[in-house]
């Protein structure tokens, strides 16, 4: 089918050609089904290319794929506060289906957006966001297993952005987990929930998590490497940040070359180490070195970039 | 190689130019001449097949038994309402599935971590897997018949599936019955001939010559792969899962058995070993 050999670079060029013919409702057509396919976040070509496309009946639309066309339009005006168009397409959404879960999890998305908007003050945000759990309560008791509600409910408290309400949200996302264990994203937001709170060992459980569901990703073993670091475990960071750097040799894996200098330092300071082992470490802390350059040297190259490499270099040999 | 006694073969030649003439002229010559020559060698056989036959039953009884899976298609996704998944039982199967995820991949995690977790399932008090409160989901049988969903479940495979089939299998065998349709293209022992030529009383035809009844079998098996290329994704309702469905609600319910699933995977957990992947990470 088309959908498998979409790629951004059909976005781009669609969105040039929307950009010469703003109103022609075929390019607006495709353009609308790329972004759907390739759930591209892109709120304002959908509100460019959907709203005329829906104002102006919806001409070329199929019965069914209209209504996705207005799902997808309806969120990004919440995204980009357009309430009035927001409301109209929710409207016509709701009395299309007017049982349907999903539409009623749209209608807490509103409310939802309206709480985190900019300009809102506290106490209206804190009453948008309680109406929004209301109605993700309501989807819930009918189906208890609803992901999208239990991770909008996650939101809303991230969304609150008090201590108390990160502390509800991390609950609630331990809620969605018990439920769905292998759903990679929400354990590193678990991650981050818990960093954010401090508790680096709750981070480390999860990240652990996340390693075990797709043990491939470099990135997983340098977060877990730096939780590691932080706790205090130079041996084990060490190996992870190794781990990360035999995946990822390029100049991109930065962070982890960083990781490895630092850990090897720190492991070179402590006492009791046999000569083998500081060679071993020796060894490992040029690896660390040679990259972090490498990594460097792939900088833009003007003043600022030359100006980073100066430092790094200098950084390193005291190091 | 079967041998027959001599009032056989003469008997087979007459009836098998009889049966082709009823499909065409030309081509009975050919078969009766051929007659003898095929009860002697028993091989594959020389029948032509009148072309009326693939244009007036071939194509017809695929086209119409796509037209009516198409039916059945967009009358099962009007008629069935969205599956509610079930809490407990999504945590359980979800359960069973992390400590699998817990046994292949461990061993990226440091070994503290993978014991915290062991421990987590196994553990004889508090573990997951030694919950004895966790019960097989048993489907009374009783309580099934007066459960007015289950009835509705029943009723609505029943009209979608049994009723189609019922009425296509008549049809066919009343008015396509009696003649050679197709020939397989692979061979088959003789014990199916019963059942591939009902309708053809000949003794000596090849097995690979069926009646247009089993066409209609063979078609109906294997519509589900075509209706997946022409809708474009696979197919919710066809025969085998729609009988398979009949015949697991009839037989009283397979319940998934979860305390012997959880006994098992406690097993394997406590069996398993903690081979770290990240140890040799550094040479």
């Amino acid at each position: 089918m088309a959908a498998a050999t979409l790629r951004q670079a059909d976005v781009e060029e669609l969105e040039t050609k929307l950009n010469t013919h703003p109103e022609d409702s075929a390019i607006q057509r495709k353009l609308l089904a790329c972004l759907r396919a390739l759930k591209t976040r892109r709120p304002d070509l959908v509100a460019r290319a959907g709203l005329p496309l829906l104002a102006g009946g919806g001409r070329g639309l199929g019965k069914s794929e209209v209504w996705d066309v207005r799902e997808q339009v309806y969120l990004a005006c919440l995204e980009l506060h357009m309430w009035d168009h927001a409301e109209g397409q929710l409207d016509q959404l709701q009395a299309k289906f007017p049982k349907s879960v999903r539409v009623k999890g749209l209608q807490g998305m509103m409310s939802e957006a309206k709480g985190g908007a900019s300009g809102v003050s506290k106490a209206d945000a804190t009453k948008h966001y309680e109406a929004a759990l209301g109605v993700y309560k309501e989807v819930l008791e009918e189906d208890p297993a609803n992901a999208f509600a239990l991770k909008r409910k996650v939101c809303c408290m991230r969304g609150l952005g008090s201590p108390e309400a990160l502390a509800t949200a991390v609950g609630y996302l331990n809620e969605y987990l018990e439920l769905y264990p292998t759903d990679v994203e929400s354990w590193r937001e678990l991650s981050e929930a818990y960093l954010e709170q401090g508790h680096v060992e709750a981070a480390k459980f999860a990240l652990e998590e996340c390693l075990m569901l797709s043990p491939v990703n470099y990135i997983n073993h340098t977060m877990l490497a730096d939780t590691l670091y932080t706790l205090g475990d130079h041996a084990t960071a060490r190996k992870y940040y190794a781990q990360s750097l035999e995946l990822n040799n390029t100049p991109t894996n930065a962070r982890a070359a960083l990781g490895m200098v630092l850990c090897t330092t720190a492991i070179n300071g402590k006492r009791g180490a046999t000569q083998e082992e500081k060679t071993n470490n020796g060894a490992l802390f040029e690896v660390g070195k040679t990259a972090l350059v490498e990594s460097y040297e792939h900088l833009p190259p003007n003043n600022a970039g030359k100006e980073v490499v100066k430092l790094a270099r200098r950084w390193l040999k005291m190091a | 190689v079967r041998e027959e006694n001599n009032m056989g073969v003469p008997a087979a030649a007459w009836a098998l130019a009889l049966m082709v003439g009823a499909v065409g002229a030309e081509e009975a010559q050919i078969a009766s001449d051929n007659g003898q020559l095929m009860w002697n060698r028993h091989d594959s056989g020389d029948i032509i097949l009148d072309t009326k036959i693939r244009d007036w039953v071939l194509i017809p009884i695929f086209v119409i038994m796509m037209f009516f899976t198409m039916l059945r298609e967009y009358g099962g996704r009007l008629m069935n309402a969205t599956a509610k998944a079930d809490v407990t039982t999504v945590k359980q199967t979800q359960a069973l599935q992390r400590a699998q995820l817990i046994r292949t991949n461990g061993g990226w995690i440091p070994e503290g971590g993978w014991n915290r977790r062991r421990a987590f399932y196994t553990d004889k008090e508090k573990g997951v897997f030694a919950d004895t409160t966790v019960s097989k989901q048993e489907k009374d049988p009783i309580a099934m018949m007066s459960d007015p969903n289950m009835m509705m479940q029943q009723q609505k495979s029943m009209f979608t599936v049994m009723l189609p089939q019922m009425v296509m299998m008549g049809v066919i065998s009343y008015f396509f019955s009696g003649f050679v349709m197709v020939k397989i293209p692979f061979p088959l022992s003789l014990k199916f001939k019963s059942m591939t030529q009902r309708g053809i009383e000949l003794a000596t035809l090849d097995v690979t010559f069926v009646s247009s009844f089993s066409w209609y079998v063979l078609v109906s098996v294997g519509i589900s792969g075509v209706m997946s290329l022409i809708l474009g994704r696979p197919s919710t309702v066809n025969d085998a899962t729609a009988m398979q469905q009949q015949m697991q609600m009839q037989a009283g319910g397979q319940p998934i058995d979860t305390p012997k699933l959880y006994a098992a995977e406690m097993e394997n957990l406590n069996m398993a070993e903690h081979k770290w992947a990240v140890d040799k990470a550094e040479s």
